[in-house]
């Protein structure tokens, strides 16, 4: 639907108005409802994203992406990020914004293949560890060499991915 | 045959189902901030990992090509305007559609008709799958899929059905569980998603929750939810059938009427005529149509699909109003 202004751009903000008891809706662009004052030009996760100065302490230095080469003020714009580096560089000022959004949770589900298998092996060798610690502890040598092998395995094709 | 042209399980009340994955490639910053020379890096793998779907270059399609894309669901409203190299992948059947260059490298969608959210989870994960095997995805083990848009983070995936609510919004009931929903970590809005109203009560439900819940509960919950809402739809058809028959039959047919016989249609009249004449389908007060060539009309009928199939791009208001009235006379 094209703008009900300019009829130019495609509207993006609907808006109720009510004249002498009339009630007129609006379908308006960006820069339209900007014109009307109904948008400020920030989106509303521009809010949510601002850096407060006072949480940048005096002796931080001065950091900048190494893929985008963005900087501590710039590196969000409206509320987005400019790269995938970004987010790890920016780690610590993105926490906050990013809990505020999705609350003090981690990442669960779907993983891209290759990280997946690794942190699998990850996981069973950790659960292979405890279990050789268990089987010495309980002076079960056999068992604690078949482990102890296991272990080696895994290890070494960790070292040829 | 298109998606669209099809109907599918509870079509009703469910007009079709989407899954729809944010991906973006290690190393390369995300799309907007993307030079030319990246853009085209990002495509040729995409295309390369996908080789057997056919790729439309987006900069070599009009305004209104473009738009029918939007209108037919196959892209995002925001797609239309981007200025660097940025493509659309697609099967067949147009079940699958892979936007690069977005506003993430990758958005793979998968829509099917009427409620089928499982069948385009699948088909979702399938193409990323594929294009897993050929690329390194920008991921983070506690923020899961690293996405433009830090509101995308985790699973990157909004799973969403378009679904038809007459009876539920007439008689306000859908406010009352419109709070619920938010609870629930779902949003409803209108039926071209952010920003759009709803029109001929067609919404948009998806999950608003990225971060912490799996993309198989998320569905669940979702699915769960969309039923006990169809239930509830249909329920509240048969009360409004019941209290006031003839009222009922006469707003349906004059509806019917209306399209069958009248020289101009906006756009906006024919939403509204859609919803009288498709609760009369389903209610079984109208049986000489059905809800697969109703499905054809609410894509065949918007403005730039209408221009498009007649070659008549750039028509007038009026000129199209008329096109557009003889187009739903010949479909019924």
């Amino acid at each position: 639907m094209l703008c009900t202004e300019c009829k130019k751009n495609n509207a993006t903000v609907f808006y109720q108005q009510s004249i002498n008891g009339q009630s007129v809706e609006l379908a308006l662009c960006q820069e339209c409802a900007e014109k009307h004052g109904i948008l400020t030009g920030d989106s509303l996760f521009g809010e949510l994203f601002k850096i407060p100065q006072f949480s940048r302490s005096a002796q931080s230095t001065h950091k900048s992406c190494t893929l985008c080469g963005s900087n501590e003020n710039n590196f969000i714009k409206d509320g987005k990020v400019s790269c995938p580096v970004c987010y790890e560089i920016f780690a610590e000022e993105l926490s906050a914004p990013i809990k505020r959004i999705h609350g003090n949770v981690s990442h669960i589900g779907r993983a891209p293949a290759k990280l997946k298998k690794q942190s699998d092996k990850k996981r069973e060798l950790e659960e292979l560890k405890r279990k050789l610690n268990e089987a010495v502890e309980k002076e079960e040598y056999e068992n604690a060499a078949v482990i102890r092998d296991r272990i080696r395995d895994i290890e070494a094709s960790e070292g040829g991915m | 045959m298109a998606w669209f042209d099809r109907t599918g399980k509870d079509s009703d009340v469910v007009l079709s189902s989407r899954v729809r994955l944010a991906r973006n490639i290690k190393d390369y910053p995300f799309a907007p901030m993307l030079d030319e020379t990246g853009a085209n890096e990002i495509i040729e793998k995409v295309r390369s990992a996908l080789d057997d779907y056919s790729v439309t270059d987006m900069r070599t399609k009009s305004h209104t090509e473009r738009r029918s894309y939007v209108e037919k669901h196959l892209i995002s409203p925001a797609f239309v305007n981007v200025s660097t190299p940025h493509v659309l992948l697609t099967n067949e059947d147009m079940t699958d559609a892979v936007m690069v260059c977005e506003e993430d490298h990758l958005r793979i969608q998968s829509i099917h008709a009427g409620l089928a959210l499982r069948e385009a989870y699948s088909a979702a994960c399938a193409i990323d799958d594929r294009i897993d095997a050929s690329v390194t995805y920008a991921y983070n083990e506690k923020l899961g899929y690293l996405t433009h848009c830090p509101t995308n983070l985790g699973t990157g995936m909004r799973a969403s059905v378009m679904i038809f609510l007459p009876a539920l919004t007439q008689t306000k009931v859908l406010h009352s569980y419109a709070s619920q929903l938010e609870k629930l970590g779902l949003t409803l809005r209108g039926m071209y998603g952010e920003g759009s109203q709803a029109k001929a009560y067609i919404y948009q439900i998806s999950n608003s929750i990225t971060m912490g819940i799996t993309e198989e509960e998320t569905i669940s919950k979702l699915e769960s939810v969309v039923n006990q809402l169809i239930a509830s739809e249909r329920k509240t058809r048969e009360n409004m059938k019941n209290d006031d028959y003839d009222r009922m039959c006469d707003k349906v047919m004059r509806a019917e009427g209306l399209m069958r016989s009248a020289y101009m249609i906006s756009s906006g009249e024919f939403l509204k005529l859609f919803a009288d004449v498709k609760l009369g389908v389903d209610l079984g007060i109208i049986t000489d149509t059905d809800d697969k060539k109703l499905s054809e009309l609410l894509i065949g009928a918007m403005p730039a699909t209408l221009m498009l199939a007649s070659s008549r791009e750039g028509l007038s208001d009026a000129e199209r109003d008329k096109l557009r009235a003889s187009y739903i006379k010949g479909m019924l």
